[in-house]
């Protein structure tokens, strides 16, 4: 597994069983973001509603993952094909494999420190921030390895550049509505846990620009310049 | 069922002429048109169900209908301009091949738009804002029509090429006159399918079903897509609906 793991990060083709490997990343993603989402639910401790969060939370990250990637795969593959690079298809799907590999043990790593943040008594804002932190630095580490995947096939193609682009902007707009969709991640001190929120069914965006729209409109500030 | 993804794969793989694609035939072509446009139409009229219900069954069943229409009319106008003119600077293809050649690319571009619709589908199940998904599917058909722009460059660019043997009794600069002449029809040719594209699509409407007006088939013929998209995201950015 470990010498998996170490492919998949240092993108080392010449070290990789490709078929084998497919099936241990695919394993490998599971395992790390389940392992990642016990500890990232489990703010209410060793309690009846703790577990029960950390274990929604253990299903939950994989499904946002594999959700995700799925929905995104389809589209890349048919532009890939249309534009003449169906023949580097593996390459492709091997260089967005380990991306997710490395977005997946980038977060497991860092989830100890979640962990010690959450035993340090951090707020619910506070905790907030940590996750967010971590899943920045987790996206971070995986967009360096997708880049580094798909060099090779930029120098060959330069079209591949699309390709990249594609997903870089496709993967982050419908990975957020996912985790918008699957909340809650972290659970409230106090309050019911549950799998899904009751207003699942709402938008990310639309929500978040309501709020930015609202918090501009009641700034009195801003309403007095206005005035002027 | 296994034949028809094993012939679309080839469309979407082999960039060749289409005059030396025999398995792609035009109805072939026309099938898949149908079968890809229903499918994203499926997903774009989705919102109507979402909003109304049930009540929003015929406008997911328009939807389905109009959108391979709208390809299929777009095409039908602009085919004899693009065959005239690209005949006159210098391609090989007849009209039967410049129409193979029109529905190669429209079934790419639908292939795309169908391989976003469950991401379409997806958002289409989480929000209930109308300006929201008019922008969405806007950004993804566009994304795929540009995308079968690219499809139809190379497989014109390839119509251009002398035969084998004839190209010796060219001299370079006629080649390279030829295939600027080439490039500047195909790139006004390509401006005017997107007007025609959008305009199309714009009398054709509604597609999505707005959630304060009843199901017509077609409405009255005013504006442009144009403004309707500027006025619709003004008044997203405006009331955040």
């Amino acid at each position: 597994m470990l010498s998996t793991l170490h492919v998949a990060l240092t993108a080392d083709d010449a070290a990789s069983q490709h078929g084998r490997d497919v099936a241990r990343e695919v394993g490998m993603i599971l395992a790390l973001t389940a392992g990642a989402g016990l500890i990232i639910g489990s703010r209410q401790g060793f309690t009846a509603d703790g577990i029960t969060q950390s274990l929604f939370v253990a299903i939950k990250l994989p499904l946002l993952l594999l959700a995700a990637s799925a929905m995104c795969m389809t589209p890349c593959l048919v532009i890939q094909a249309c534009v003449g690079l169906g023949r580097t298809r593996r390459d492709l799907l091997r260089a967005i494999l380990r991306a997710q590999v490395a977005f997946s043990a980038s977060l497991a790593a860092l989830s100890p420190l979640i962990g010690l943040a959450y035993a340090s008594g951090l707020s619910y804002i506070g905790a907030h921030a940590v996750n967010v932190a971590a899943f920045a630095g987790a996206t971070l580490a995986a967009q360096v390895v997708l880049a580094r995947g798909f060099r090779p096939l930029c120098r060959a193609a330069p079209l591949h550049r699309l390709l990249l682009a594609t997903w870089m902007a496709l993967y982050p707009f419908v990975g957020i509505q996912c985790g918008w969709m699957l909340r809650p991640f972290i659970g409230q001190h106090g309050a019911e846990v549950v799998f899904l929120r009751p207003e699942a069914l709402t938008n990310a965006y639309v929500a978040t620009w309501r709020l930015a729209a609202r918090a501009t409109r009641s700034d009195p500030d801003s309403s007095q310049r206005r005035e002027r | 069922m296994k034949t028809w993804f094993h012939g679309l794969d080839v469309l979407l793989r082999h960039h060749r002429a289409p005059t030396a694609e025999p398995g792609l035939s035009l109805r072939f072509l026309l099938v898949s048109i149908v079968v890809l446009g229903a499918a994203y139409g499926l997903f774009m009229g989705a919102f109507a169900i979402r909003i109304g219900g049930i009540a929003g069954a015929p406008q997911l069943l328009a939807s389905t209908f109009k959108l391979p229409a709208l390809f299929l009319i777009s095409g039908a106008i602009t085919l004899p301009s693009l065959y005239v003119f690209s005949t006159i600077a210098g391609s090989r293809l007849m009209m039967g091949d410049v129409a193979r050649l029109m529905l190669t690319t429209s079934a790419a571009t639908l292939a795309i738009a169908a391989s976003l619709g469950p991401i379409l589908g997806f958002f289409t199940l989480s929000t209930s804002s109308y300006p929201f998904i008019v922008l969405l599917n806007i950004a993804f058909l566009g994304l795929a029509g540009c995308i079968g722009v690219t499809f139809l460059v190379r497989s014109v660019a390839r119509a251009y090429r002398p035969l084998p043997g004839a190209a010796s009794s060219e001299s370079v600069v006629a080649v390279s006159t030829r295939a600027a002449a080439n490039d500047f029809v195909l790139f006004i040719w390509l401006l005017v399918y997107a007007v025609v594209g959008t305009q199309t699509g714009w009398l054709l409407r509604p597609f999505i079903g707005a959630p304060d007006a009843p199901f017509q088939i077609w409405r009255e013929s005013s504006g442009s897509f144009v403004e309707a998209t500027v006025r619709t995201l003004l008044r997203f950015v405006e009331q955040g609906m």
